[in-house]
């Protein structure tokens, strides 16, 4: 697990924790720089495996300030998938499922595998991998962001 | 400072790095053994004919050099990687991907130079 502070945080508006599950270390590399220059959370978590993500979700469930509002997840992980990571997370404590919003980074369109958890708030938002500057500056506008930053 | 290579494409990388040079030299890190190990597993799983690895590593290499900005690299993985889905085409997916591995061979030579001249 990989922790970075974002120190210049200038008094805008931000989310205090993200967490990024994706295998893929350049993936993780640019997505951290892309979140940290786009200032949607102060910190950032990676975490490298859907199970990785869901032990430290579980562990920590009752610690909110180490429960990440929002989850950038990668659905083609090898042992947990990204969808077999949002059937477990369906699973965790009322704590973690209130709390964490999904983002889906994926390098693949899959959306319609996606509408049970996008019906029921889970999932909130879909990018197309790469991700770029451009894509969080459009989630950052939307409402779905607007409503989590209030 | 000299950034014109044919291949990597330093702007497009500043733009994702907000103009950080120790960041886009820590992601050239990153890639360097990424990359490598990401092909030498394609290599075996195209020997294989092991078409749902070669869709996997196809996939990551894909998402690695879309990431470096080298899409013409990026998008000969998607074909390999779709090919690798209809489970045929073997030789098709062989062709392409010893022309990707050319390629691949000059970008390593570019990120290696561009690390030597950026001590």
């Amino acid at each position: 697990m990989m922790i970075d502070n974002n120190t210049d945080q200038n008094d805008e508006a931000m989310l205090n924790l993200a967490m990024i599950i994706d295998d893929h270390d350049i993936s993780n590399f640019m997505a951290q720089q892309v979140l940290i220059n786009s200032k949607i959370a102060k910190d950032t978590i990676i975490q490298p495996a859907g199970f990785s993500a869901i032990n430290y979700l579980e562990r920590n469930h009752d610690a909110d300030e180490l429960i990440p509002e929002i989850i950038f997840l990668d659905l083609d992980m090898p042992v947990v998938s990204g969808i077999d990571f949002l059937e477990r997370f369906m699973l965790l404590p009322l704590t973690v499922r209130e709390k964490s919003k999904i983002v889906i980074l994926s390098g693949y369109d899959k959306r319609s595998e996606l509408q049970k958890w996008v019906d029921n708030g889970t999932v909130i938002y879909y990018i197309l991998k790469p991700l770029k500057p451009g894509h969080l500056r459009d989630f950052k506008a939307s409402e779905v962001y607007q409503k989590m930053i209030v | 400072m000299n950034h014109d290579y044919r291949y990597l494409n330093i702007e497009y990388l500043y733009e994702y790095l907000d103009d950080n040079n120790a960041s886009l030299k820590e992601l050239i890190n990153i890639f360097i053994p990424s990359i490598k190990k990401d092909w030498s597993l394609l290599v075996v799983a195209i020997e294989n004919k092991d078409f749902d690895k070669i869709k996997a590593h196809a996939h990551k290499l894909k998402s690695s050099y879309r990431y470096m900005g080298v899409f013409s690299v990026g998008d000969t993985m998607e074909k390999i990687d779709k090919l690798a889905e209809g489970k045929d085409n073997i030789n098709l997916i062989k062709i392409l991907s010893i022309e990707a591995l050319q390629i691949h061979e000059e970008i390593i030579e570019e990120v290696s130079d561009f690390l030597n001249n950026n001590p």
